[in-house]
């Protein structure tokens, strides 16, 4: 029976499971809900469908690309909190401590990493498909091979994952979902953590974040609820979200500024300007001029220093130590006086020695003492 | 050098102490309230996170987005005053 509404949600119940069973996949149990059923025929028979012809390469490419997708964000939040460092690390980015506040932020930037360095021209390719609607043969090989590579990579990354453990990702879902609860404006944020994710719109719209940084916060807020509306659909929705993007596109084409240093901060590209890697903590200036680091001058205009520094002695050091020096002074003399006061102790005690000591001079005062007796003895 | 606003300098002049995170240049009652919500009640409290990040221009940047919604310039203004105090008092 051929079933021109895309909507499987329309699908009986039955119907849904003939089809899963079509496409061995393994049935839910039979008292849940349709809406199992209804997820489980997404996951398989979309990637995997070759019913619709007109639909036929943007679903087949779209499931499969979506899948590859889905695993790099499952992957990362996966991950433990040494091998993001590490992954980031491979990126030529040295993170910081990675926290409940941090982790998300350096998911996202390792996620934007590996998309810009592997898909560079998945980008391009995508955002001709979105504008357009119309397939190219040339667009279709290229997307092929985009995705060959996209697979091999995600191989790669999903075998390197097996090891993880259950507790790590539980533990970042719960903090994400926690996260994505705070904060309504926070879905880039859920974007980590959510599996169905369209990866070609998300894209198109990071590449559309970088290239024309809109300053108005409206604008913003129109792109985020706009990128948040696609996530929580799944691809069966796809093409609506396509239409929506492409006259979206349109409207912001409208309102289109010129590229700012704004695209230098959020493109993250590997660094290959030695100034920046020589000096990495500098602010990237539009016009190339650093500036000084400016020290605070006390006592400046609006800046006496008894006020400022209220604790503070008002006199300088140097005088301080004056007034030190001045204290010293006074126990000097004291120390004169008891000098003197063991001078005179001592000589008592030399003086009151019965035995005289005697040395050379005392022999010669001796003898002259001797010879004035004589002396006066004789007259 | 590019111009810094009065409350860039009110700040970055000494310490932060337990000013709360209006006295953040770029950071206005809206955000601050925004800030106040998400549990960073005091100036301090932003440092920190700034600190944990490394103090990275874009980190930061992104995250003071996430948060409360700052735009370019409220970043780049609360990302420099950040930044200056602590070349001064860290």
């Amino acid at each position: 029976m051929p079933v021109f509404v895309e909507d499987p949600a329309l699908f009986s119940k039955e119907r849904l499971k003939s089809e899963l069973m079509a496409h061995n996949v393994d049935l839910p149990p039979p008292e849940s809900k349709k809406h199992a059923y209804v997820e489980l025929y997404l996951k398989h028979v979309r990637t995997n469908t070759t019913d619709f012809s007109s639909d036929e390469e943007e679903d087949h490419l779209g499931g499969s690309a979506e899948k590859e997708e889905k695993a790099k964000m499952v992957d990362l939040g996966l991950l433990t909190d040494d091998q993001l460092k590490a992954k980031l690390l491979q990126y030529g980015v040295k993170a910081g401590p990675i926290v409940a506040s941090t982790r998300a932020l350096y998911e996202k930037k390792l996620k934007r990493l590996m998309d810009s360095s592997a898909q560079a021209s998945q980008h391009r390719v995508n955002g001709t498909r979105d504008a357009g609607l119309y397939s190219d043969n040339e667009e279709e090989d290229g997307r092929e091979e985009d995705e060959d590579k996209e697979s091999s990579e995600s191989e790669q990354l999903r075998s390197d994952t097996i090891a993880r453990t259950e507790t790590s990702k539980t533990a970042s879902r719960g903090k994400i979902q926690h996260k994505s609860s705070d904060a309504t404006q926070n879905e880039s944020l859920s974007q980590s953590g959510s599996p169905y994710r369209s990866f070609s719109i998300t894209q198109m719209v990071e590449e559309i974040e970088t290239r024309f940084s809109p300053q108005s916060k409206q604008t913003e807020i129109e792109r985020r609820s706009g990128s948040r509306s696609k996530q929580t659909v799944d691809s069966r929705v796809l093409r609506d979200f396509m239409r929506l993007d492409k006259d979206t596109m349109t409207g912001r084409s409208l309102c289109l500024t010129s590229p700012s240093s704004h695209q230098k901060l959020t493109v993250t590209e590997p660094v290959t300007d030695v100034l920046s890697e020589m000096f990495p903590d500098t602010a990237r200036t539009p016009t190339g001029i650093y500036a000084t680091k400016r020290r605070p001058i006390k006592g400046a205009a609006g800046r006496p220093v008894q006020f400022k520094y209220p604790e503070m002695p008002l006199l300088s050091p140097t005088s301080l130590e004056r007034q030190e020096i001045q204290q010293r002074l006074v126990p000097l003399w004291v120390q004169i006086v008891v000098f003197l006061l063991v001078v005179c102790m001592l000589y008592l005690i030399y003086a009151s020695m019965e035995e005289p000591l005697s040395n050379t001079f005392t022999d010669l005062l001796e003898d002259l003492q001797e010879a004035a007796l004589i002396f006066t003895s004789e007259d | 050098m590019s111009s810094t606003s009065q409350k860039h300098k009110d700040f970055v002049a000494e310490p932060m102490g337990e000013k709360t995170v209006m006295a953040l240049a770029g950071i206005g009652e809206v955000l601050g309230k925004r800030l106040e919500e998400k549990g960073f009640d005091k100036a301090y409290v932003v440092l920190g996170q700034f600190l944990v990040l490394r103090k990275d221009e874009e980190l930061f940047r992104e995250w003071l987005k996430d948060t409360c919604g700052a735009n370019t310039k409220q970043q780049g203004d609360c990302y420099s005053c950040l930044r200056e105090w602590c070349d001064s008092f860290l």
